[in-house]
């Protein structure tokens, strides 16, 4: 972001507001577009591992190779759609509630560092700034199921509330475990230390648990099934959307996918060692460093440079060495290959659950969090606490 | 640019709490609320406390609110018939004393002044707060106090609230 600034501010040879507003523009308008492709591809992916798992094609015909043009098709579609709106229901609520949706879960994309470098805003909050600003979701969805004036819609919103808050518990708590094992909310330094020490999955028994917990929390935050009572289709219709139609029932669905990216790739910073191969084969992790080593070198040469910047440089400088700086920065984009792949493999976990359980109940859905979820996630704290007190 | 975010947190902030007031449906009371609470999160990041701002988000905005909200669709639909006039001339005075009565508490400005912070250039705040709560001679005693008499609430309000139900499903 910084680095954006600084461009644009060379290149309109201002200072100030219009190269920081340049650079928002840019990177929340490549954002929106990163979300709506992946969504769309999303989309398609999650049609094909239905049908494969069913032992069908899915669809095969629009765009040639295994229909991939299905989901533009069908976004098309949606943006043609006539925008219907229930009678009796509240119009202001009813239209910026998609908003309020999609906006919980897009601003928490600001924070998830793809490289190291590449990230909008470098946050020392990291983790608790995603799953703070993902909780106002669930205001969006309560507001879009109150004002569509619809008992479905009001049942699956009521739903919703209960189950979001009550598995913020447990993923909070799993999330717990990596932050204590790092020392820090910041998740660029996540990837530094797995780079490292290695992947944090391995570091100690009690990481598998919190890795679980978490991850099956997050299913349920993400209304994934076996969680997914809030849209459950052969009881509430599709739930809190059941009266939204074309470009605001589209939001929605973007707002389940990209919900899904965050967990997937919040799984693979966290525990799965982020942009780095395992066993930190050629050292991808430290790569996005040698992409860097020019402004770092510079950082470091200021006044008052902390030692740990210091020492950075000097370690990008070393390795750069020979290579040109493009060859470096294309070295670098290699870690984000690698992270959406790992981000990629735990979406089609969440797809291949939602096609192989069967949905839980509601007082199932309490139990599970509550009497399952929480304690183990309580365990791994208190056990990792000790592990790395005493074990490690 | 800084001054720009506090006046349209601010604006949000000081908008929601009086469509939260005046508003006659209790629900767009509650989702007033919802924004009143967003922009004080808002206020806390201009004013370089990112901690609480994320906190406010995660338990104001995203916990007591919806339980809030929760509650007022279980139990009714009927507008609000409540007369908050009376309440109304009584809030600004209540504010406007408040704000003399810690400006005469000479230690803020001083306080403001020590740490030399510049509003708009926010700090990384959670270490210094860490720090605080659990090193031994900083507040641990008391964060433990306060987290033992949370739990007594918490146990006394469920007590409460199951009296007269002999078991549960």
């Amino acid at each position: 972001m910084e680095r954006l600034i600084a461009a644009f501010s060379d290149l309109t040879g201002t200072e100030g507001v219009i190269p920081l507003s340049l650079a928002y523009a840019v990177c929340i308008g490549s954002l929106l577009g990163f979300i709506t492709v992946y969504a769309m591809f999303a989309i398609w992916m999650e049609r094909k591992v239905a049908a494969h798992m069913q032992v069908r094609y899915g669809p095969m015909e629009t765009g040639g190779w295994h229909g991939w043009a299905q989901s533009v098709a069908d976004a098309l579609k949606l943006l043609f759609k006539e925008d219907l709106f229930p009678r009796d229901g509240n119009k202001l609520l009813f239209f910026i509630a998609p908003a309020v949706v999609f906006c919980g879960v897009f601003a928490g994309f600001i924070a998830i560092p793809f490289a190291a470098g590449i990230q909008i805003a470098d946050l020392d909050l990291g983790i608790f700034f995603i799953i703070s600003i993902a909780a106002v979701e669930v205001v969006g969805v309560i507001m879009a199921g109150w004002a569509s004036n619809s008992k479905y819609s009001l049942f699956g919103a009521v739903r919703e509330a209960a189950q979001v808050v009550s598995y913020e518990l447990p993923s909070a708590t799993a999330l717990l475990v990596p932050i204590l094992v790092v020392g820090s909310f910041r998740l660029g330094d996540f990837n530094a230390y797995q780079a490292q020490h290695g992947w944090l999955i391995f570091s100690g028994p009690f990481m598998w648990i919190a890795a679980l917990v978490y991850f099956i929390a997050s299913l349920a935050g993400c209304k994934r099934a076996p969680f997914d009572l809030p849209e459950a289709e052969s009881e509430l219709v599709s739930g809190f959307h059941t009266e939204y139609s074309g470009m605001r029932f589209s939001f929605f669905f973007l707002e389940e996918y990209a919900s899904m990216f965050v967990a997937s790739i919040l799984m693979a910073t966290l525990f799965f060692g982020g942009t780095t191969l395992p066993f930190n084969l050629f050292d991808l992790g430290n790569w996005g460093d040698y992409a860097d080593a020019g402004r770092l070198a510079a950082q470091a040469a200021a006044a008052n440079a902390p030692a740990d910047l210091v020492a950075q440089a000097a370690r990008a400088a070393a390795a750069v060495g020979p290579f040109s700086d493009l060859g470096n920065i294309l070295a670098a984009h290699l870690g984000i290959v690698v992270l959406l792949l790992k981000t990629f493999f735990f979406i089609f976990v969440q797809m291949w659950l939602r096609w192989t359980l069967p949905r839980l109940r509601v007082d199932q859905v309490m139990a599970m969090g509550y009497k399952y979820l929480l304690p183990w996630g309580l365990f791994a704290v208190m056990g990792t606490a000790v592990w790395e007190t005493y074990a490690a | 640019m800084i001054d720009f975010m506090f006046m349209l947190f601010a604006g949000i902030t000081v908008l929601g709490a009086l469509v939260m007031a005046f508003h006659e449906s209790i629900v767009h009371s509650a989702f007033a609320l919802v924004a009143a609470l967003f922009g004080v999160a808002g206020l806390y990041w201009t004013l370089g406390a990112d901690f609480l701002g994320g906190l406010q988000l995660l338990l104001y905005v995203g916990g007591v609110t919806v339980l809030l909200l929760f509650a007022v669709m279980l139990t009714t639909r009927d507008t609000m018939r409540l007369s908050l006039f009376r309440y109304v001339l009584m809030a600004p005075v209540v504010g406007i004393a408040g704000f003399f009565v810690l400006r005469a508490y000479n230690g803020v400005e001083a306080a403001i002044a020590a740490t030399g912070h510049v509003p708009g250039d926010p700090q990384p705040t959670t270490q210094a707060i860490g720090e605080m709560f659990l090193a031994p001679d900083g507040y641990l005693l008391p964060f433990q106090t306060v987290a033992v008499l949370l739990l007594l609430v918490l146990i006394g309000a469920v007590t409460v609230a199951r009296r007269g139900q002999e078991t549960t499903p």
